[in-house]
């Protein structure tokens, strides 16, 4: 049985703990907002890109396995949010796992945010390429998605692979994965004929798959980003409520516990007083 | 509608080879923007999506970005969006001519013109919306515009802008950051070549706005004058003969300070004697949702 003043110190922690978490659940609320509002802004950015390059370099079901893949793995660098992180490296280790099935040698990774990274360093470390940290240092701009593009380019591979937490709503976000066909597909006959090219058609399509890839690489983040958010909200709010449940509990004992002490307290006076 | 200001660290990418310059964009480009921050954010337009020929409805023009003011040099690209707080009304769904400039000179497009797939430099878009009417004209950042089967006509940048709400001593200021920033990063040592070429880009992307907005020219703009620089320059990097927007060699990165490429062990920033203690084998955390 705590003493008392056990019991009052662990109130009180507890009881600083809830408002952090509520503090926290604030902070994260209105940071979804916003970036919610940047992903909305993406979003037709996005549409309009891919539009054109998706139905010639999309993945689909029916193609083979690509020889090489490289993938990204988007997560974040702060802990306290939930499942996104861990779901992140989940599937990315049974992605990885299902290419080696296939038969694709050495799958590799890139891998955005120290959380993932940490997620996966002791059991699946092989496959890591290159990580990167504190990416998320400002605002995530557009450079950060171009550089880490022109990071996946620098190594060839026949298919490119996007892993991050699609947003649906503030309850619902899942890991998806966007693949691409490499570059070489472009070189096909009979790819985007229907249009004419200012220019030489090789270069600008080679152009626009960097442009693709960048563009649609921004988006993602911005979604893994606003799915993070989300996720944090409700971890924190969960946090809160179940701190609160906790104060509840630990005020009742605690009140038990001071109000027998005073009890023996008193009788022990009365009984002394008593003797005499 | 479109985001003001400009853009200059942020870049349209591509450049002729398969492993090039997505340079423009990336991180010591951003670091140099973080330092002429403004405090506003945009994010990357997308679609201006202009239906020429009246007969097929077209998608609603998308307007742009949080566009509070005066333009200063910012950093961020400015997504599309169809909420305009800003002044200048989207352009129309069915316009009649675009001017659009492609890398290899400006081209307009009408109503029924053939589908196109056209990259786009750093320039003014000018939009003329009815036949014999004026011009609105709005500054871009580069990237691709697209003109599909139904004479619609996508405009992917990462910056737009209406010439109007360009301010001219921002910009000049801005130039002139930019330069000092370049001279700055030219001579820090150990920096490679891609930093000071995206600085270079950036300037001249600068300078070419700057000249576009006063009126000066509609050229191509020529590079800026790089400071005096002696070095050698490597074989495969010769001098731009055409003033492309982006180079077209793969740039080799000092990789960012904040970005660091680790494998499975996390370095232990801080030395301390109890970290030397538990160097190899605490520094990697366990699995699972911390």
């Amino acid at each position: 049985m705590p003493s008392v003043k056990d019991l009052g110190k662990r109130l009180k922690s507890v009881t600083s703990t809830s408002k952090i978490t509520k503090a926290m659940k604030m902070v994260a609320a209105s940071k979804l907002k916003k970036a919610e509002t940047d992903m909305a802004k993406a979003r037709p950015f996005a549409a309009s890109v891919q539009s054109l390059m998706m139905p010639h370099i999309g993945v689909k079901e029916e193609d083979e396995t690509p020889s090489t893949v490289l993938a990204l793995a988007i997560s974040s660098d702060k802990g306290l949010c939930g499942g996104v992180n861990s779901k992140m490296a989940k599937e990315v280790k049974l992605g990885m796992e299902a290419y080696v099935g296939k038969g694709v040698e050495s799958p590799e990774v890139l891998m955005l945010g120290s959380k993932g990274r940490d997620a996966m360093t002791r059991t699946h470390s092989k496959f890591f390429k290159t990580t990167y940290d504190e990416a998320y240092g400002g605002k995530v701009t557009f450079s950060l998605a171009s550089f880490l593009a022109e990071q996946m380019l620098a190594s060839s591979a026949d298919s490119y692979v996007i892993y991050y937490n699609k947003f649906k709503s503030v309850i619902n976000f899942d890991v998806t994965a966007l693949a691409f066909k490499g570059p070489e597909v472009l070189g096909g006959s009979g790819v985007m004929d229907e249009y004419e090219f200012e220019g030489e058609k090789e270069e600008i399509l080679a152009d626009l798959y960097q442009f693709n890839l960048a563009v649609s690489i921004y988006s993602c983040i911005l979604e893994n980003v606003t799915s993070e958010q989300a996720s944090r909200m409700t971890a924190m709010d969960s946090a809160s409520t179940n701190a609160s449940e906790m104060i509840e509990k630990l005020q009742v004992q605690y009140n038990r516990l001071r109000q027998a002490k005073i009890t023996t307290e008193l009788t022990e006076i009365v009984a002394g007083a008593e003797s005499v | 509608m479109l985001s003001n200001a400009l853009r200059t660290g942020a870049r349209p990418l591509a450049a002729g080879a398969l492993r090039s310059s997505l340079a423009r964009q990336a991180a010591p480009a951003a670091r140099l923007v973080h330092a002429t921050r403004a405090a506003r954010e945009d994010a990357p337009k997308a679609r201006r999506s202009a239906a020429p020929s009246p007969s097929r409805p077209s998608p609603p023009a998308t307007a742009a970005s949080p566009n509070l003011g005066r333009s200063r040099c910012r950093n961020l690209p400015c997504p599309l969006n169809r909420h305009t707080p800003s002044a200048a009304p989207p352009p129309p769904p069915q316009v009649e001519m675009v001017i659009l400039p492609g890398v290899d000179g400006q081209f307009g497009v009408m109503p029924n013109h053939v589908p196109t797939i056209a990259e786009l430099k750093p320039g003014v878009v000018s939009v003329q919306e009815a036949a014999g009417g004026p011009l609105t004209k709005y500054f871009v950042s580069g990237g691709f515009a697209s003109i599909g089967e139904d004479s619609k006509l996508a405009v992917s940048t990462l910056m737009a802008a209406p010439l109007e709400e360009l301010d001219a001593d921002a910009i000049k200021t801005g130039l002139a950051q930019y330069q000092a920033a370049y001279e700055k990063a030219r001579r820090a040592p150990g920096l490679s070549r891609g930093p000071s070429r995206n600085l270079r880009g950036a300037a001249s992307e600068l300078s070419w706005n700057l000249r576009s907005r006063l009126g000066t020219s509609r050229d191509p703009p020529e590079p800026l004058p790089s400071p005096s620089d002696t070095r050698p320059r490597p074989a495969r990097d010769p001098p731009e003969t055409r003033p492309r927007p982006f180079p077209r060699r793969p740039t080799t990165w000092s990789s960012p300070r904040r970005r660091s490429a680790s494998r499975s062990t996390r370095r232990c920033r801080t030395p301390s004697p109890r970290r030397e203690q538990r160097r190899g084998v605490a520094c990697v955390r366990g699995p699972g949702g911390v």
